[in-house]
């Protein structure tokens, strides 16, 4: 197409309704010079964005998580001088997030259509089309039109079978299409259920996985040691269970009384057999996912009761026998959400909060609810409020504009010290300059914090990255290791720095780089201070800098393993760079967001290997062994009192390794990417070994998908597999 | 590079005035920095440099392949870190073909000797299709890449 025929084409609009409501007049009210898309696009293309597109980047386009904003000025940003052709070619190739050119041509033209058109681009008689050639800004300017879009499109996981609690599962993508009832769908009784006590949490039994991390220390380490380096290679599948797909599958398996309890996407809950695979009751509590990232990383068990936290910001009891809903409570706003899910700790059920990224009247925080009555105990802001110690860390900005410090993995528990640990995420927007804060810290951001879980008073804290500005939050498992008297806390984050902490006191104790960075010119050893490289620090919005690592990470979710008998920490790192371009935001209710646009690279030095499996001693921080593949590792470690690691990777590989050495002596290919916490158990004395494979996520999925031409992977796939040696 | 190495090749270079050390370096070049727009031109191509510092003269030679349109130019650059892009300090001669050599002879001046072993200096080769950039690789000291 010309630029003349786009000059040409008519703004003449028709009316058009679609279920008896007129929807013409809002898209007639466009601000651009040229029309390059049609009424009927810009319609259709709404309800394909509803559907695809808006559980990531929010109906009202400002984007959110790892969605940038696709309206506004940060739009504009963006695209502004590219061409409406890169736009069409950026979306048809890369999205929807997790299953990239799943959707037809005319999907994406009108998609494509439709966001012009909600950037002011004006609506004509000419059709977009993949070839449609004009620079972005000459036809839209950012500016949606008052009233605009307001039609009888459907809302992103709305009901489409006449029976309300039916919808159709994962409507982001054709990942599944069978219909999908919500509610207490399998019937049953777990016989044999032990009530779990104080003491069990404290020291659970060799065979059992009661929490996230398996004990409060967040080791992930099992006892069990049936399975080691000389019968390893002998380890056989037993039981297999497909999980629903849809969504982001990273999940661990809790296991007590011969059951594993298994939380999967749309918030489902499963209670099943560990001996046999064999379902035992099923709780599909919803929503059905409509976002490829996030996931229901741990839940929690405690007395007869079963705890997860929802993508919908709620949190849940349920009956660990029967799986019938006891008591819930909402967590935050609709725009909240949880994914790190819950631990217990005396007597409360401890939780953090997600989706704090666009401003909102209430911010970030912990909260914790009375496990029996669901009474909430306490709450605790992890941004810092304005009045609070802390809240003059802001560079003055009202509470209204505090985004961000989300705190998307569970925390890890002293039972001596009485003191909780948590991370916090960073501050949103990622860029200093889109929020305006300066260099100020923006406390308690990208912060380790030691609260009381009785009072959710906090005790120290220890900032590791102030006024973080490249999406490298440091929020991961905080593993809290003994070296004779002194009791320390160590963490690692995304800029792949690993950190020692007194944890008594929150003491800077010693740093270590982990794996090429460039975002920090000094790090100082002795009291832990960092300096951002100069760029960073001076930065301007919609100016592109170089991250290494980028928002991978580093370290991501991923989830170390302290294997105890070596004083070793097993860490997953991976390996990629980002040109990363942070956009200037609203400072209103409902703006903000994350607020940038990326460009991935390969890290320099590293052969494209984005997978480092590296095990470092925790009495003096001495890498003991390392090594890099060509995929990154999708999933934590665990590690066993029979001498092994586990460790699964994008590439589908499940393998084990030498906890001393990190030779590989047993891999299998699985269905798909390994995703999430593997775990083990016993059962009437056999070890096994769980894990599964998942879909979706964010960055660490998002990266080797865009840098790894020469993996492919099914589009289904989320799945628990349960190993062990062959019977006698 | 371990930090101690950097003050190593640092202090052998300026430690004997009038002494030309020949250091070595090596680079491997990866595609450059892409979103979706832009990654079926780059992904894939690949290829690899070294370098010899002999007193202020660095030498560079090289390979490349598998880029989806001919190579159009070739620089020497520096950035702030390694990793970080920057400016132009020379240009390189490279094969106009989907695959072929990149070479050149540059003068340094002692700030870009100093970026040099900071490793903040990098080669990148230009494409028809990628005019601002297509392969990229910083250079480091020859037998220190990560393993």
């Amino acid at each position: 197409m010309s630029a003349r025929n786009l000059f040409l084409g008519g703004s003449a609009a028709a009316f058009l309704t679609i279920g008896g409501a007129c929807i013409l007049a809002p898209f007639a009210l466009a601000q651009g010079a040229v029309a390059v898309v049609t009424q009927a696009q810009v319609v259709a293309g709404q309800a394909g964005y509803i559907r695809a597109c808006a559980g990531c980047h929010r109906a009202n386009l400002v984007g959110g998580g790892d969605a940038p904003a696709l309206g506004g000025a940060g739009f504009v940003a963006s695209w502004g001088n590219r061409s409406t052709k890169d736009f069409y070619q950026f979306i048809a190739t890369s999205m929807p997030s997790g299953a990239p050119g799943s959707l037809s041509e005319k999907a994406y033209a009108d998609i494509t259509a439709y966001l012009l058109a909600a950037n002011g681009a004006k609506i004509g008689t000419t059709p977009y089309s993949k070839n449609t050639d004009v620079k972005v800004s000459i036809v839209a300017n950012g500016k949606m039109p008052a009233d605009f879009g307001k039609t009888a499109a459907p809302k992103a996981g709305a009901t489409t079978a006449s029976n309300s609690d039916i919808v159709q599962l994962n409507r982001r993508t054709d990942l599944m299409a069978p219909a999908f009832k919500l509610g207490e769908t399998v019937h049953g009784t777990v016989k044999n259920y032990v009530d779990v006590s104080d003491e069990m949490l404290r020291n659970p039994s060799d065979g059992e996985w009661l929490m996230y991390r398996r004990n409060y220390q967040g080791w992930s380490y099992s006892p069990l040691k049936q399975i080691d380096a000389g019968n390893v290679k002998q380890l056989t599948l037993k039981w297999a269970w497909n999980m629903n797909e849809g969504g982001a599958n990273q999940v661990t398996p809790i296991v007590h009384s011969g059951v594993i309890f298994l939380s999967n996407t749309s918030n489902t809950v499963q209670a099943i057999d560990a001996h046999t695979g064999e379902l035992i009751w099923e709780n599909r509590l919803g929503p059905v996912s409509v976002i490829a990232y996030g996931g229901t990383r741990s839940l929690a068990v405690y007395h007869d009761k079963v705890y997860v936290a929802t993508t919908d910001a709620k949190i849940h009891a349920l009956d660990a026998r029967t799986g019938k809903e006891v008591w819930s409570h909402p967590l935050g706003n609709p725009n909240n959400s949880n994914t790190g899910g819950v631990m217990v700790m005396r007597g409360k059920v401890l939780t953090g909060l997600t989706g704090c990224d666009n401003y909102s009247k209430n911010n970030c925080y912990i909260s914790a609810f009375d496990a029996d009555t669901g009474n909430p105990a306490w709450k605790f802001y992890t941004t810092a409020l304005e009045g609070q110690p802390g809240g003059d860390t802001w560079n003055g900005l009202p509470n209204l504009l505090r985004g961000g410090g989300d705190t998307w993995i569970a925390g890890t528990y002293d039972p001596e010290l009485n003191t909780t640990y948590w991370g916090v995420a960073q501050t949103k927007p990622w860029f200093r300059a889109s929020r305006k804060t300066g260099n100020a810290a923006t406390l308690y951001s990208s912060s380790t914090l030691a609260l009381d879980p009785d009072t959710g008073k906090l005790k120290w804290y220890f900032q590791h990255a102030p006024g973080e500005s490249l999406d490298l939050d440091e929020v991961f498992e905080r593993v809290l290791i003994d070296h004779g008297d002194q009791k320390t806390l160590m963490t690692i984050g995304k800029p792949g720095l690993l950190w020692k902490l007194d944890r008594e006191t929150g003491k800077f104790l010693g740093v270590k780089e982990t794996i090429f960075q460039n975002v920090f010119a000094d790090i100082n050893h002795e009291t832990g201070a960092v300096t951002y490289r100069s760029d960073i620090l001076n930065q301007k919005t919609n100016e592109w800098l170089s991250s290494c690592p980028g928002p991978e990470g580093g370290h991501d979710w991923q989830a170390t393993s302290y294997y105890q008998p070596d004083d070793i920490l097993i860490i997953p790192l991976s390996q990629s760079c980002v040109m990363i371009q942070g956009h200037d935001v609203e400072q209103k209710l409902g703006g903000g967001g994350t607020a940038a646009s990326q460009k991935f690279f390969f890290m320099p030095g590293t052969h494209q290997n984005m997978g480092r499996l590296s095990a470092y001693r925790t009495s003096d921080m001495k890498e003991m062994w390392s090594w890099q593949q060509r995929a990154p590792f999708l999933s934590a470690v665990l590690s066993t009192a029979g001498g092994l690691a586990f460790v699964g990777d994008f590439d589908r590989h499940f393998k084990a390794v030498d906890a001393r050495t990190g030779k590989i002596l047993w891999q299998i290919r699985l269905g798909n990417t390994v995703q999430g916490y593997p775990v083990s158990f016993s059962l009437d004395g056999k070890q096994y070994i769980a894990v599964t494979t998942g879909l979706g996520g964010g960055s660490p999925q998002q990266k080797p998908t865009a840098l790894l031409n020469e993996v492919h992977r099914a589009a289904t796939g989320n799945m628990l597999y349960v190993f062990a040696l062959p019977d006698d | 590079m371990t930090r101690h190495s950097i003050i190593l090749a640092g202090l052998l270079f300026t430690a004997i005035p009038g002494v030309a050390f020949a250091q070595s370096y090596e680079a491997e070049l990866d595609p450059t920095p892409f979103d979706a727009t832009a990654r079926d031109i780059v992904i894939g191509s690949i290829g690899d440099v070294s370098a010899t510092l002999s007193g202020d003269t660095l030498t560079v030679t090289g390979k490349f392949s598998d880029l989806t349109s001919p190579a159009s130019a070739a620089q020497l650059r520096t950035g702030l870190a390694k990793g970080v892009p920057g400016d132009a300090i020379s240009t390189l001669m490279v094969s106009h073909g989907q695959k072929g050599t990149v070479s050149g002879t540059v003068k340094l001046t002692p700030a870009q000797i100093a970026a040099l072993n900071k490793q903040s200096i990098y080669v990148r080769i230009d494409s028809e299709k990628a005019p601002d950039g297509n392969l990229q690789g910083w250079l480091e000291p020859a037998g220190e890449r990560n393993n």
